[in-house]
C-alpha cells in the first residue's frame, strides 16, 4: 500500500497549512503542527505497525511435523522463536531435515516401548542369520519373540521385558534366494502379531585354494577335509619329507605339478605351512615375494618357524614377535558343547597397524591381515582347530575358518556394493540407496515380486539424484508398495516394509534421530538486533484516540 | 353445495364417479396383500400403509368435491344441450330477468331430458387423475418393497432351511460315517482296564483297539488305510452291512484313513458309477506309548569309582549300595552282576557272578534296594578290579524291558604300576612281537650312538635307517588306533619321491592288504570311516578301539604320534642324536596312555556276539576293495530334498520312487515321529492337489529335513567399501569375535 503514505503525507501536509493560517503565537502553531504529525503518523503506524518491541527470546513453537509447522507458523515467527518443541517421539530423519532451521526441543517420550532391531540382511549359505532387539526406553511388558523361517517353523524364541532389555536369537538358511523370516511377537492379553525380515541368502562363489603344508597332521587333515567337503576347488600338497609330496585335488581342480608358487596359477587363495620357508629355493621365495604382491596369501606359522621366516615377516611390515605359548577361548559360548581352547603359537603380531584385518580372542590375535587393494598377507597363529571337528563343534570350525578366508579374500569382490542409507524402509517413505557402482543416469528399481506374480502392475522407480555419500552417489526412492524391490543393473534387492512395520523400532528410530538432530542443531545463540516484535496494533489505537480527544478538547472553541 | 335438486343429482353422479376408482384401487390394495402374505411373511402394518396412502390421494384429490359453479361449468362443457346456460341454475329465479328465466327453464328442462334419459351416468372426471396414480404407484411400490425384501429373506431362510432338513442328503448320496468308537485293551501285564475311545487314538503298546464303525449306507467293504498297511474291516451284518469291526494290536505309532467301498447291489447307473472307494478325508491319529525300560535311581555310591584298602580297614561304609528302581507298570526282578578283575599282564583273569537282590520294599511302581557289595567272596589282592552294575527286569510281555545301570569300579591300587614295558599293559595287545617297542628303540638309538665312532659310515647310516623304519612302524601302529589321516584310505593324491618306500612298506605289514588298492571303484564320503572295514572284512582291531578313549587319552596319543614322527624323520635323515628327544617324549606320552587305556579298556567285559550258523561257510570269495575317498563334495541328500521341495513347491506329483528315496534319508529312517509326520502329510499332498495347505505344510516339512549347510569358503559378492570411516567401522567389527 504505497499509496497510503501519500495520503498521510498529503493530510499532514493540509492540516500544517491549516494550522499556518491561525493566527496564533508561533510557538502554540508548532505544537499543533507536532501534535497533527503525531497524529498522522499514528494513522499510518495503524496500518504498518512499526517493529519497536525486543523479540520474545523465549518464544518455543510446538509443532508434531512439518506440515504443521507451515500450517501454524508464519516465517517471522520461526525467525523469532527460540526452539521448535516437537511433542512426543519425535520423527523420522526425514521429517526433521524439512524443518526450518531452528533448533529443536525434543518433547517428552511416551511409555511406550522402542526396539533398536538389527539382524544380518545379506548372508552366504552356511552363515547364520543373527537377530538382535534391544529395548530402548518406554515400558516393555514381557513379550515373547519367537523367530519363524519361512515355512512357518520355529527357529528361535526369547523373552524381551524391561528386566531382559536385550534378545539374540539366530537362525541357520536352507536356501539360495530372497526370504522373508518373520518375529512372532505374543504379548499376554493381545493376540500375536507378526513382523518380517526380510533376507538375501546367496549361493557362496567358491575361490580355488592351494594348501601346502610341511608335513601331515591333524590340524592340515582337518583343513583339508573342510576344504573338501564344502566343495571348494583345492590342491593340497603335503610335504611327507625332503623331495616327497602328496599331491591331491579336490573338487574339480586341475592338478598343477610343478611351480607351485607361479603367481600366474589360477588359485585365488594360497595357504602355506611357515615351516616350509627352510626348504624354499631362491626361486620360490622370489615367487612368494610376487604373490603377496598380487595374490592372497595366508602363512600357518608354527613354533618351529625359522627366523629366516620371521625376517620375511618383518620385511613384509608385519613383524612378528616371540611370545609364551598359550590357549585362549575363542567364539561364543554354546549351551550344548563346550568349545576347546585354542592354542597359540609362542609367536605374536608385534605391530598391528591401522586398517589390519584381525581376529581377537581376548588380548589375543589368533589371526592378522593386511589386505591391500590388489593383495593380501595374512598370519594364522592357532595350532589346533581341528579340536572343534573331533569335539562335535564342526560348525564352529567352519565359521572360524570362514570368517578367516572372508578377510584373507576380501579384495576379491567383484560387484560395486550398494548400501541402503534407510534403517527401515517403508511404503510411501523415501529411500536412498548409494553405491559406487551408479552413474550419472539414475537406476531404475523394479517391481516387488507380488508384482511380478501378476497380481499387481509391474512397479518400476527411477531415482531422484540425492548427492554423493560415503558409499558413492545416492539416489533416492519413494515406493508406495512393500515387497521386494530389485535394482537392475546390479541385482541388488531391497525389502520395503509395510507402512505400519515395526511400530516399537520405528519409535526408538524417531526418539533417537530427534536427539541427535536436537544435539546437530545446538549451536552458540547469536543475538539479532534486527529482530523485533512488531507494536500491538490496539496501542496504537489507543494513543491516536486519546490524541484526538486531546486535540478536539484543545479546539472545541474554534468548533462552535 | 348448490340447491337445486337436479344439480344435486348431478353432482352425486359426479362424485361417485370420482370416487369410483379410490374404492377399486382399495379393494385390489388389500386384496394383493391379502394374497401375498399367503406366500410371504409381510409385516402387518403394510395394510395400514396402503390406507394412508389411498386416503392422503383421496384428501388431495378435488376431483370429486367440485364447487357448484365448477359442476355447471363441467355440466356445460360435457352436455351442449344445456346451452352453456347451467350456472342460471344457481342463481335465485326472482333475480333474473325473464329472458334469463325462459333460458333457466329450458336448462332445467334440458337437465332433466338428461337425467332421465340416464346420460349423466357418464358424467364424471378422468380416471387417469395424478393422485389417483401416485396412490396407486405408492401401492405397488409398497407391495414389491416388502415382496423383494421378504424374498431376499426367505431366500436365505429357505437356504438354511434345506441346508438343516437335507444336511443328511450327503449321506445318503455319498458314503460316509454315522458313528465310530473304540474299544482300547490295554495288555493284561499293564493292570490298565479297558476303554472306550474316539477315532483318535492314544493307547498303551500292544494294546488290542476295536474299530466299530457304522456307516449310513450298507456297504461292500470298508478298509483302513495305514502309513504303511491296509487293513480290512470285517462286515458285522451279511453283504451289504452298514456296521464294520476291525481288531488289530498295536505296537508302534501310527496313522489311518478309512476308504468306504460302496455296494453295488442296486444296479443302477448311479451306484455303477459311485462303485469306486470313497476316501475319506480325515487322517487320525494312533499314538502308541511305548513300555519305558527300568529307570535305576543311586542313593550311595555317588562315586563311579571307589578305591579300597586290601586289608579292609573301615571299607564296609563304602561297599553299601541304595537304589531305588522304578518303571511305568511294574519290576519283576533286579540282579547284581559282578566282574573280578585278576591279574597283571596277560594273566589277567575274569570272574563274573549273578546276584539276585530282594527289594528292601516296593512301592507302586518302584522298588528300593538297599545292599553291600559281597567282596568278602573273592580273595582280594593289590591291583585287582571289580566291577559291577543293576540289571533290572519289568513285567513286559511277550519280552521283558532289561535295563543296566551304570558301571561301578571297586579298585584295590597295586604300589607301582610303572615300570612295564611300553607294550605291556597296553590294553590292545595285538603288537606282532617283531615290533620293536618305543623303549627298545630309544636303546638302540642310544647304543648306534655309542657306536658311532666305531662303525663306518655306512654302517651307520644303515643301522639308523633301519631304526626309522621301525619308528615309522610303530607310529603307524599307534596311529591307527586314531584312524590317523594318514593313511591310504583317505588319500587317493599321488605321492612323488623317493623315499615313498617306507610307506609301501609300511602297508606290508598288513599281511595281503597290499593287493586290496588294485581296484578303487566305491566311492565314500570323505571323512567316514565307518564302511571301510566292513568292505575290507579284515579288521585287525575294532573301530570301537578309536573311539573309546576319552578326549584326553587321544590328545595323549596325538602327541606320541607327532613327538614319533618326529623321531622319524631325524632318523630318516640319519641324525639319530636329533631324534633322540622326540622319542622319550613319545615314550612318555605311551607310558600316559598305557595307564589311562589299560584302566578303561580291561573293565569292559568281552561279550561273545551268538554265533549264526546259517552264515557259516557261506562267505563269498570275491575280492574285497577298500573304498576310495571321493574327491567331490558330496551332497546327494541335500540335491534330493531340494529337487523334491521344488516339486512340492510348483504342485507336481511325487512318484514312488522318490518318496521310497525320501523315506530312506537318515533322518527319517532313525525318527518315527518325522516318519509319521512325512508319511501324513504326503498322502495329505498327493490326495489333495489342490490343498495349498498341505503344500505348506509337506514344504515346511522337507525344509526342516533339509541339513543346515556349514560354512563355506566364498568368494565376496560386493567390494570392500574404502573411506576413512568405513575402514574405522571394519576395525572395529573385526576386532570383536
Amino acid at each position: 500500500m504505497s499509496w497510503f503514505p501519500l495520503i498521510c503525507l498529503l493530510g499532514f501536509a493540509l492540516s500544517t497549512l491549516l494550522v499556518l493560517r491561525h493566527g496564533t503565537s508561533i510557538l502554540r502553531r508548532f505544537g499543533k503542527i507536532a501534535l497533527h504529525g503525531v497524529i498522522w503518523l499514528l494513522v499510518w503506524s495503524l496500518f504498518t505497525p512499526p517493529a519497536l518491541l525486543p523479540a520474545e527470546s523465549e518464544a518455543q513453537l510446538k509443532a508434531t511435523s512439518v506440515a504443521d509447522v507451515n500450517h501454524q507458523f508464519s516465517s517471522t515467527q520461526i525467525q523469532s522463536a527460540d526452539a521448535l518443541q516437537i511433542p512426543g517421539d519425535g520423527l523420522l530423519r526425514d521429517g526433521l531435515r524439512d524443518l526450518p532451521p531452528v533448533r529443536l526441543q525434543p518433547g517428552e517420550t511416551s511409555p511406550e516401548p522402542g526396539w533398536q532391531v538389527q539382524w544380518t540382511r545379506e548372508v552366504t549359505l552356511g552363515e547364520p542369520l543373527r537377530l538382535q532387539i534391544a529395548l530402548h526406553g518406554g515400558q516393555q511388558l514381557p513379550a515373547k519373540l519367537v523367530l519363524e523361517d519361512p515355512f512357518g517353523s520355529d527357529a528361535g524364541s526369547a523373552l524381551l521385558s524391561t528386566e531382559n532389555p536385550e534378545l539374540n536369537l539366530q537362525a541357520w538358511p536352507k536356501l539360495a534366494g530372497n526370504w522373508l523370516y518373520r518375529v512372532r511377537i505374543e504379548t499376554e492379553g493381545s493376540p500375536a502379531r507378526f513382523e518380517t525380515l526380510p533376507i538375501v541368502v546367496r549361493d557362496p562363489q567358491s575361490p580355488r585354494v592351494l594348501v601346502w603344508l610341511a608335513r601331515p597332521g591333524f590340524e592340515s587333515a582337518a583343513l583339508a577335509r573342510w576344504l573338501r567337503q564344502s566343495g571348494t576347488p583345492t590342491q593340497v600338497v603335503t610335504q611327507l619329507a625332503p623331495e616327497i609330496q602328496r599331491r591331491e585335488t579336490f573338487n574339480n581342480q586341475s592338478p598343477i605339478k610343478s611351480n607351485l608358487l607361479d603367481s600366474a596359477n589360477p588359485f585365488d587363495l594360497v595357504i602355506l605351512d611357515s615351516r616350509l620357508w627352510p626348504q624354499f629355493t631362491a626361486t620360490q621365495r622370489k615367487q612368494l615375494e610376487s604373490l603377496a604382491a598380487n595374490k592372497s596369501l595366508l602363512w600357518l606359522v608354527d613354533d618351529d618357524s625359522s627366523p629366516a621366516f620371521v625376517s620375511y615377516a618383518a620385511s613384509h611390515g608385519m613383524p612378528l614377535e616371540k611370545s609364551a605359548a598359550s590357549t585362549v577361548a575363542y567364539g561364543e559360548p554354546t549351551t550344548d558343547t563346550e568349545t576347546p581352547a585354542l592354542q597359540l603359537i609362542g609367536l605374536r603380531p608385534a605391530q598391528v597397524r591401522d586398517g589390519d584385518a584381525a581376529i581377537s580372542a581376548g588380548e589375543q590375535a589368533v589371526y592378522w591381515a593386511r589386505v591391500q587393494p590388489q593383495s593380501s598377507l595374512g598370519f594364522v597363529f592357532f595350532r589346533n582347530s581341528y579340536r572343534w571337528q573331533t569335539a562335535g563343534n564342526a560348525r564352529e570350525f567352519a565359521q572360524l575358518w570362514k570368517q578367516l578366508f572372508d578377510r584373507q579374500l576380501a579384495l576379491r569382490g567383484e560387484h560395486s556394493g550398494v548400501a541402503v542409507s534407510t534403517e527401515l524402509p517403508r511404503a510411501g517413505e523415501r529411500i536412498s540407496l548409494c553405491s559406487e557402482g551408479f552413474a550419472e543416469n539414475p537406476p531404475r528399481l523394479h517391481g516387488a515380486a507380488e508384482a511380478r506374480s501378476g497380481s499387481q502392475p509391474p512397479v518400476a522407480l527411477r531415482g531422484a539424484p540425492a548427492g554423493n555419500g560415503e558409499h558413492g552417489r545416492c539416489y533416492s526412492f519413494w515406493p508406495q508398495q512393500p515387497g521386494w524391490y530389485q535394482l537392475a543393473e546390479s541385482g541388488f534387492n531391497v525389502y520395503v516394509h509395510g507402512k505400519d512395520a515395526w511400530p516399537e523400532w520405528r519409535m526408538a528410530s524417531e526418539r533417537r534421530e530427534i536427539q541427535q538432530m536436537a544435539s546437530a542443531r545446538l549451536g552458540p545463540r547469536v543475538e539479532d538486533n534486527k529482530a523485533r516484535a512488531p507494536l500491538p496494533r490496539y496501542w496504537i489505537a489507543l494513543t491516536l484516540l486519546m490524541l484526538l480527544v486531546l486535540h478536539w478538547w484543545r479546539e472545541r472553541g474554534t468548533l462552535r | 353445495m348448490s340447491k337445486h335438486p337436479l344439480l344435486r343429482q348431478a353432482a352425486r353422479r359426479w362424485r361417485n364417479r370420482a370416487l369410483a376408482p379410490y374404492v377399486w384401487l382399495a379393494f385390489a390394495i388389500a386384496a394383493a396383500i391379502a394374497a401375498a402374505h399367503q406366500f410371504l411373511p409381510l409385516p402387518p402394518w403394510a395394510m395400514s400403509i396402503a390406507g394412508v396412502c389411498v386416503v392422503l390421494a383421496l384428501l388431495l384429490d378435488r376431483c370429486w368435491r367440485l364447487p357448484p359453479a365448477a359442476l355447471c361449468t363441467r355440466l356445460d362443457a360435457c352436455f351442449p344441450q344445456l346451452e352453456d346456460s347451467c350456472h342460471l341454475l344457481l342463481e335465485n329465479p326472482q333475480a333474473l330477468t325473464p329472458l334469463a328465466q325462459l333460458q333457466r327453464q329450458r336448462t332445467e328442462r334440458a337437465l332433466q331430458a338428461l337425467l332421465e334419459q340416464g346420460e349423466l351416468k357418464r358424467f364424471g372426471p378422468r380416471s387417469v387423475r395424478s393422485p389417483l396414480l401416485n396412490a396407486t404407484g405408492a401401492c405397488l411400490g409398497l407391495l414389491v418393497f416388502f415382496t423383494v425384501k421378504q424374498l431376499g429373506t426367505g431366500a436365505v431362510i429357505q437356504v438354511q432351511h434345506e441346508g438343516i432338513v437335507n444336511a443328511p442328503a450327503p449321506q445318503e448320496s455319498a458314503a460316509s460315517i454315522i458313528e465310530a468308537s473304540t474299544r482300547v485293551e490295554p495288555p493284561t501285564y499293564t493292570g490298565l482296564p479297558a476303554y472306550l475311545s474316539t477315532l483318535e487314538i492314544e493307547a498303551p503298546e500292544q494294546s488290542r483297539v476295536t474299530w466299530d464303525v457304522t456307516l449310513n449306507a450298507p456297504a461292500d467293504g470298508l478298509q483302513m488305510l495305514a502309513a504303511e498297511e491296509v487293513f480290512n474291516f470285517a462286515p458285522v451284518d451279511s453283504l451289504p452291512s452298514s456296521r464294520w469291526q476291525l481288531t488289530r494290536v498295536l505296537s508302534a505309532t501310527d496313522f489311518y484313513q478309512l476308504s468306504i467301498v460302496p455296494t453295488t447291489a442296486v444296479p443302477t447307473a448311479a451306484a455303477t458309477e459311485t462303485a469306486q472307494p470313497v476316501l475319506l478325508p480325515e487322517l487320525h491319529n494312533i499314538e502308541v506309548k511305548a513300555d519305558r525300560p527300568p529307570e535305576f535311581s543311586f542313593d550311595y555310591p555317588r562315586d563311579n569309582v571307589t578305591v579300597l584298602d586290601v586289608q579292609g580297614r573301615a571299607q564296609a561304609a563304602l561297599l553299601q549300595v541304595s537304589v531305588a528302581v522304578q518303571d511305568d507298570f511294574a519290576i519283576t526282578n533286579t540282579d547284581l552282576l559282578l566282574t573280578l578283575a585278576s591279574g597283571s599282564g596277560e594273566n589277567v583273569r575274569f570272574r563274573n557272578e549273578r546276584i539276585k537282590l530282594q527289594p528292601q520294599r516296593a512301592q507302586g511302581m518302584q522298588k528300593h534296594y538297599r545292599f553291600s557289595i559281597p567282596v568278602e567272596r573273592y580273595e582280594i589282592e593289590p591291583g585287582d578290579e571289580l566291577y559291577w552294575y543293576l540289571e533290572a527286569r519289568d513285567n513286559r510281555q511277550p519280552r521283558a524291558n532289561v535295563q543296566k545301570s551304570q558301571n561301578f569300579i571297586l579298585r584295590w591300587p597295586q604300589e607301582e604300576i610303572f615300570g612295564l614295558s611300553d607294550t605291556e599293559g597296553m590294553a590292545i595287545k595285538v603288537l606282532p612281537e617283531y615290533f620293536r617297542s618305543q623303549r627298545q628303540l630309544i636303546i638302540d638309538t642310544e647304543a648306534l650312538l655309542a657306536d658311532q665312532q666305531t662303525i663306518s659310515e655306512q654302517e651307520f647310516r644303515k643301522r639308523s635307517e633301519s631304526l626309522a623304519y621301525e619308528q615309522n612302524l610303530l607310529r603307524m601302529r599307534y596311529g591307527r588306533f586314531l584312524g590317523e589321516e594318514d593313511s591310504t584310505m583317505e588319500h587317493g593324491g599321488e605321492a612323488q619321491g623317493e623315499d615313498h618306500d617306507g610307506e609301501e612298506q609300511g602297508q606290508e605289514g598288513h599281511g595281503d592288504h597290499g593287493g586290496h588298492e588294485e581296484e578303487h571303484t566305491t566311492n565314500q564320503q570323505f571323512g567316514d570311516a565307518s564302511g571301510v572295514i566292513a568292505a575290507v572284512g579284515h579288521a585287525h582291531d575294532s573301530s570301537d578301539h578309536a573311539t573309546l578313549f576319552d578326549p584326553k587319552t587321544k590328545e595323549l596319543l596325538r602327541s606320541a604320534l607327532n613327538a614319533m614322527w618326529s623321531a622319524w624323520r631325524d632318523l630318516s635323515v640319519v641324525e639319530p642324536q636329533a631324534s633322540l628327544p622326540y622319542q622319550h617324549t613319545a615314550l612318555r606320552y605311551i607310558k600316559e596312555v598305557q595307564q589311562a587305556s589299560r584302566i578303561y579298556l580291561q573293565r569292559v567285559g568281552f561279550e561273545m556276539p551268538p554265533l549264526d550258523e546259517s552264515r557259516r561257510l557261506s562267505g563269498e570269495h570275491d575280492k574285497k576293495t577298500p573304498p576310495v575317498v571321493a574327491g567331490q563334495r558330496d551332497d546327494a541328500e541335500r540335491a534330493q530334498l531340494l529337487a523334491l521341495l521344488e516339486r512340492v513347491q510348483k504342485g507336481e506329483a511325487i512318484d514312488e520312487q522318490a518318496e521310497a528315496a525320501l523315506r530312506q534319508l537318515a533322518a527319517v529312517r532313525d525318527d518315527t515321529n518325522t516318519q509319521i509326520a512325512l508319511g501324513k502329510n504326503l498322502r495329505r499332498y498327493q490326495q489333495q492337489p489342490d490343498c495349498a495347505d498341505c503344500r505348506q505344510q509337506l514344504s515346511a516339512l522337507l525344509y526342516a529335513l533339509l541339513p543346515s549347510p556349514t560354512a563355506r569358503p566364498a568368494l565376496p559378492h560386493a567390494k570392500p567399501v574404502v573411506g576413512a570411516f568405513s575402514a574405522w567401522m571394519q576395525k572395529n567389527t573385526e576386532t570383536t569375535p
